[in-house]
């Protein structure tokens, strides 16, 4: 582990490149029917993806429900185990880790959830909550950490008796990010950390966010499908469809300049407070997504494309570097434009 | 969960308050016994052959036994077996039956698989044949007819343990307590169990009517307690033979064993509606 830590020293004291690096990532489900003779059909729920997080940075994923996004987050912190691919994180393979290395690790690489009340476990008090994590690699000072972290994150010494039933949605959802940052992590996945909020209490938290990675010089993968939000967080978003990054891009890029049909109707989805732009807006939300246990052939999104053609069908485009940093997986990049 | 909203619920059912107050008082008896009683030594079997099978009076409120020994006494001081029976038992069995089923859950796999089959072995039998069989194996006694009531529950509470187990592993903060990296051990006892104990509690406390009940049953059919102890199974046991001469020899103590059945399942009930969020929202 001296090595690894020196490796890690050695990296973050540069204070360049890149935090997280996702090779080829695949996740499949097995789903098992019948009960002697088993059959097993594999939920593609990520299949071959692959992007970079910088440090500092914030890298937006977006899609719908169902397209992976989670599962994404999920086993790069290795809450599941890949079925293929690798991950790093600072130059160390995530994936290649031992349980016990693995653990040596998680302090660096913390989760933020949805639902707020369900990620704090109810028969705790919150100063229980935070001081887990703490409690667990031998922290001292534990009480003066708590109630630092409670600061931090905008509540006060008097939560810290309090059960997560007798506080906020919003005041909950700061409680697990202290509890994350309790490690002093470099790295978070917040998935979908304010879809369960209302709006007002939406933009509090996602300020706290921003304003603690200026802080502590975090790196976040932000998984969302609200496109408004991560336009106002991340860096540079990653697009996915049923399983497959479609789409990567600075925000400017994919958003000023979307290239794959599924991302212009994803944004031309958002809605916009001006009657009169909706002529504008070209692409309509044609179905839904189809099962990822059955996808389409060649291109996964060709059932939904206005522009799908024969080889659509037949045959899986590849990523295409369409300007420097932009990527797309589409057959008709340059046709489109 | 707060204090004071515990104890509205619990006093807006009266007749969970009848329930407790009933298992209230039984405990103080039990405590008491020896205070309480009239005859202390008849009631640890002491015969007083002068006075055999007297009806209820003023001297004997509940009348006299074949042995001419106070049936009051006696059944005051069977309230201390009943219960050590009905708490050892359900306690034996929560615990062998909650940590097997936490494991099955948490771990799935082949160890779910492995334990959950043991179980449904355990479940084929009828459970008081099953009592009666591990009890006639074991030999007479007290402690005995504990054990055998205990092997026969535990695959109750490994079901139910279980189920929970595997609802509750998926909720994000047991995800987040592997995300900090602490050990499946430590999330199973601080995460796991604590919220898959509510409707483990309300069986339990259902069942320590039952429990008293079957461990009634045994001594009834002589594989229990054994005389001269106290116990109210095994008054009735040997009252059945007085019965149409003498009603009040089996009819008190079985008495006694209703009351208390009736007051845990009362108090199951009450527990249930303090402890399931979703009842406790709309009584409140």
């Amino acid at each position: 582990m001296n090595i690894l830590q020196g490796i890690l020293w050695l990296v973050t004291s540069m204070g360049v490149g890149t935090v997280i690096r996702v090779e080829h990532l695949k996740k499949y489900f097995p789903i098992t029917h019948g009960f002697i003779r088993k059959k097993i059909i594999w939920l593609k729920a990520v299949d071959d993806v692959s992007f970079e997080i910088k440090d500092g940075e914030t890298f937006g994923l977006v899609g719908e429900s169902g397209s992976g996004k989670s599962t994404t987050g999920r086993t790069i912190l290795r809450l599941y185990e890949p079925t293929g691919g690798k991950v790093y994180f600072n130059d160390i393979e995530v994936t290649a880790l031992s349980k016990q290395e693995l653990k040596e690790l998680r302090p660096k690489m913390q989760i933020i959830y949805q639902d707020p009340y369900s990620s704090l476990n109810p028969r705790l008090t919150i100063f229980d909550i935070i001081a887990e994590p703490l409690r667990e690699y031998g922290h001292e000072n534990v009480e003066d950490t708590v109630l630092e972290l409670l600061e931090a994150v905008g509540l006060s010494e008097e939560h810290a008796k309090k059960y997560p039933d007798e506080i906020s949605g919003g005041q909950c959802q700061r409680v697990a990010i202290a509890r994350a940052l309790a490690l002093n992590p470099e790295f978070l996945v917040l998935d979908e950390p304010t879809s369960a909020l209302d709006v007002s209490v939406q933009a509090q938290v996602l300020n706290l966010l921003g304003r603690l990675q200026k802080e502590r010089n975090l790196t976040y993968l932000f998984i969302s499908h609200d496109l408004g939000v991560v336009r106002y967080l991340a860096d540079r978003v990653g697009v996915m469809y049923l399983g497959k990054l479609v789409e990567i891009g600075t925000i400017e890029q994919v958003f000023d300049n979307p290239a794959h049909p599924y991302t212009r109707m994803l944004l031309s989805s958002i809605p916009v407070p001006d009657p009169k732009a909706r002529a504008i807006r070209k692409e309509k939300v044609i179905g839904e997504i189809p099962s990822p246990l059955h996808p389409p052939s060649g291109c996964r999104f060709h059932t939904r494309c206005p522009y799908a053609r024969e080889i659509c069908r037949k045959e899986e485009p590849a990523m295409i570097e369409l300007e420097k940093g932009h990527f797309v997986r589409c057959h008709f990049v340059g046709e489109l434009q | 969960m707060r204090k004071e909203e515990t104890i509205k619920i619990l006093l807006r059912n009266k007749l969970s308050i009848v329930g407790l107050s009933i298992i209230v008082a039984l405990i103080i008896i039990a405590i008491l016994a020896s205070v309480l009683a009239p005859y202390p030594d008849q009631a640890l079997g002491e015969p007083n052959l002068k006075e055999r099978l007297q009806p209820p009076s003023r001297i004997h409120p509940f009348g006299t036994d074949h042995l001419g020994r106070d049936i009051l006494s006696r059944v005051i001081y069977g309230a201390r077996t009943s219960l050590v029976v009905g708490f050892s038992v359900v306690l034996l069995a929560l615990l062998i039956g909650v940590s097997l089923g936490l494991i099955a859950g948490y771990f799935g796999g082949k160890v779910d698989l492995i334990i959950m089959r043991i179980t449904d072995i355990f479940l084929a039998f009828p459970p008081l044949l099953l009592a009666l069989l591990i009890a006639t194996t074991l030999g007479r006694g007290m402690l005995n007819a504990i054990l055998a009531l205990a092997i026969s529950w535990w695959p109750w509470y490994t079901r139910l343990a279980r189920g929970m187990a595997i609802s509750v592993k998926e909720r994000p903060y047991v995800e987040a307590s592997r995300a900090m990296g602490i050990s499946d051990w430590k999330i199973m006892i601080r995460h796991v169990l604590p919220n898959s104990l509510s409707p483990i509690i309300v069986q339990a406390t259902m069942d320590m009517g039952s429990a008293i009940l079957e461990a009634a049953a045994l001594s009834f059919l002589g594989l229990g307690v054994q005389p001269p102890t106290p116990d109210w199974g095994l008054m009735v046991s040997e009252g059945k033979n007085y019965f149409l001469n003498y009603w009040w020899y089996p009819v008190f103590p079985g008495l006694a064993i209703f009351i208390t059945v009736m007051a845990f399942n009362l108090l199951g009930d009450a527990v249930r509606e303090v402890i399931d969020p979703r009842l406790r929202r709309r009584l409140l």
